[in-house]
């Protein structure tokens, strides 16, 4: 194990390489706020994945960092209606328990292996035939 | 992982030998997480000016003069001292080669490192920047900007950030 | 590596900041380690002190002078071991060297052919020593390779010195040293006597030969010894106190009735110690009145026995008495017979002069006789004024 690096200049890093656009281009994410010095609110967005009831739709997702992140996990809301069984219903609120990445939350993930995950989640066979809402509604 | 030597004997160097107006200690978990305090240089924007009469007397009554202190945090990596450290500003400042998140363009903190630098020659050359902000090499562009057209404005805006957040704790 | 004492600033490397390990100097005089020098330029081609391009290292650099490695050999540093036990100090040229070849702490590859752990040096004529042994003085079960390390340094049983006396004991018996340490702070031996003083154990006999309660001291042991003695003594009393009343209650249960035994002896176990004084006049009253019945009851025995033993000694004498009493009739009607045929006699010689032989005796004898007879007449009436008492 090499050293800890802290909150801070993680986050930093992962500001750089969404800034950047070094990430997947079908996910990307960016700070919510950019002159927010302690870097807890971001926002992502995912292209949803071909051949799937998501195809061709922009779903956007707010991300919280606390004061633990890296060590304990950020949580991510979606904004945009979406029915997923890892997703609140009501408020589209990621169940940290049915999505495998915050189960299992390592230090080394970042926001981008959630947002892959997700996108991942959205195509799999499981989720790409459930109707959604109609596109662009919002939880509010 | 051992903290390497060269860490170990910097902040030995950095508590027993404290730079005059910077102070880094290291945090207890993270031996390579630094809380690194630099006082504005005296004659520049960021010295800080005592808010009252008061206050100065307290001061100097402690000896110790009135500054702008600025809170930075300081990473060294797994590949120090062959990369630079990390390092950023927490306390908000209106510079121009410091962003709006604490970042800094420094050439030595970029290209110009060199791995016979230290944490001190490093926090001295950020002290030395606060004395010579360098608009043509900016980072904030929006306060490099202000900083060509209305140098007199953009001194006072720093000024006033200065008195305003670069506050010292009570302690 | 650790340098014993600090090392002049310049035999320092500027990058890795220790003292220079096979340094090379650049054509622009800055001295590295060569180690140091090649990852910098890696990164970044110039001199890391002042910027000066080093395109090509090999070109650009050399070994730095013979007087600079010369004072490097010299500086002198701990053997790497030093935490597994070694000591060393020695000059750093050497201490490669030492390590590699001499030191007995260096740990090498285990020698069984399947074991891929390292062992020191010394211990590897012993074969593969990665196997858990109990600690034989802790008990607990420890790698055999690090069984001396552990009992060196964490076993609880092994021996350690006091901090005050220097003494070799035990780890897990610090408590019973500290009771006996000499340098641990005692109180005086007259302290319950009145003496404040405190000292270490070892100056405890000196102080108690000069302290003020000395005097005090020998009283004052025999007065707790007394004391001691008392209560002892006490104690003792009131067990026999219980016994002989237990004993008590016993002896007289036992003759009075052989079927009530048990039940005589119960309450008298029970009332063994008395819970009041109540209870205790009670029980005492108790004993009084069952002493008093066995009293009677033992004079009406007695009583008995007497009337039976007059009885069966008086009967005898009863019967000897009417014994007696017949045969002294019939001494009587012999008595009277013979004086009848004397009288008849007398009369025939009065009468007819029959024989005269004996005649002038005869009235005399005869008078003699009846009045012989009245004696024995006159002892028998007295016999009969006079009967025995039954």
């Amino acid at each position: 194990m090499g050293a800890k690096i802290p909150r801070n200049f993680r986050l930093l890093e992962e500001l750089e390489k969404g800034e950047k656009g070094l990430g997947t281009e079908a996910c990307s994410f960016g700070l919510a706020d950019s002159s927010d010095m302690l870097m807890s609110d971001w926002n992502g967005t995912i292209l949803g994945p071909p051949h799937s009831v998501f195809e061709n739709r922009i779903y956007g997702l707010k991300m919280h960092c606390g004061e633990q992140y890296p060590d304990q996990p950020p949580t991510i809301q979606f904004i945009h209606k979406i029915i997923l069984p890892c997703v609140e219903e009501a408020d589209g609120k990621v169940i940290p328990s049915k999505l495998p990445c915050l189960a299992n939350w390592k230090r080394e993930n970042t926001m981008e292996t959630i947002l892959i995950e997700l996108r991942r989640f959205m195509a799999s066979s499981q989720c790409k035939k459930i109707p959604q809402p109609p596109e662009g509604t919002t939880y509010n | 992982m051992a903290l390497p030597k060269r860490i170990v004997k910097e902040t030995e160097r950095l508590m027993s030998e404290p730079v005059p107006g910077i102070s880094a200690v290291p945090h207890e978990d993270n031996l390579r997480y630094f809380d690194v305090e630099i006082h504005g240089p005296s004659g520049s924007p960021y010295e800080g000016e005592p808010p009252d009469n008061l206050r100065l007397r307290a001061a100097n009554y402690m000896h110790t003069p009135f500054r702008g202190v600025f809170k930075l945090e300081l990473f060294l990596t797994d590949d120090y001292p062959m990369v630079p450290p990390k390092i950023r500003f927490l306390t908000k400042i209106y510079h121009p080669n410091v962003d709006k998140l604490g970042r800094i363009c420094l050439d030595v903190l970029k290209n110009n490192w060199s791995p016979a630098l230290q944490i001190r020659t490093i926090l001295l050359s950020i002290q030395a920047l606060l004395g010579a902000p360098n608009p043509d090499d900016p980072l904030a562009a929006d306060v490099a900007k202000d900083w060509k057209e209305d140098e007199n404005r953009a001194i006072a805006t720093a000024k006033e950030w200065t008195s305003k957040y670069a506050v010292p704790e009570s302690k | 590596m650790a340098y014993e004492g600090n090392v002049d600033e310049n035999l320092i490397c500027p990058i890795c900041r220790v003292a220079l390990v096979a340094p090379v100097i650049t054509n622009c005089d800055h001295v590295f380690c060569q180690k140091c020098l090649v990852q910098a330029h890696a990164l970044n081609p110039v001199c890391p002190v002042d910027r000066q391009p080093l395109l090509k290292l090999s070109s650009e650099t050399r070994p730095a002078p013979k007087v600079v490695a010369n004072q490097l050999d010299n500086l002198t540093v701990r053997c790497p071991n030093r935490p597994r036990g070694c000591d060393l100090v020695v000059a750093r040229s050497l201490v490669e060297n030492h390590v590699s070849r001499y030191c007995d702490k260096t740990l090498v590859p285990c020698p069984h052919p399947s074991c891929d752990k390292t062992i020191a040096r010394k211990d590897v004529a012993k074969g593969c020593l990665h196997y858990e042994v109990d600690c034989e003085f802790c008990g607990q079960p420890v790698q055999k390779a690090g069984l001396e390390t552990h009992q060196d340094m964490e076993c609880l049983n092994r021996k350690t010195n006091c901090e005050l006396c220097d003494w070799e004991f035990v780890r897990s018996k610090q408590e019973e040293h500290t009771k006996e340490c000499p340098e641990v702070e005692v109180t005086c031996r007259f302290a319950p006597f009145g003496c404040n003083h405190k000292m270490s154990r070892r100056r405890l006999e000196q102080h108690c030969a000069g302290c003020e309660y000395r005097v005090v001291g020998p009283v004052g042991e025999q007065l707790a010894e007394l004391r001691a003695e008392m209560t002892a003594l006490k104690e003792k009393d009131r067990l026999k106190d219980r016994r002989i009343k237990f004993l008590e209650n016993r002896g007289y249960s036992a003759p009075a009735a052989t079927e009530n035994i048990s039940n005589m002896n119960l309450p008298a176990q029970e009332t063994a110690p008395y819970e009041s004084r109540d209870q205790y006049f009670l029980s005492l009253f108790e004993t009084m009145e069952s002493k008093v019945e066995r009293l009677s009851s033992a004079l009406t025995e007695v009583e008995g026995r007497h009337s039976m033993m007059l009885f069966n000694e008086t009967m005898p004498i009863k019967d000897q008495l009417t014994e007696i009493r017949s045969t002294l009739g019939v001494l009587g009607m012999h008595v009277r017979w013979l004086m009848n045929f004397r009288l008849q006699e007398r009369g025939r010689v009065l009468g007819g002069g029959g024989g005269g032989t004996n005649s002038p005796s005869l009235p005399g004898t005869s008078q003699e006789s009846s009045s012989d007879s009245n004696l024995p007449r006159r002892l028998s009436d007295t016999m009969r004024e006079h009967p025995p008492r039954l």
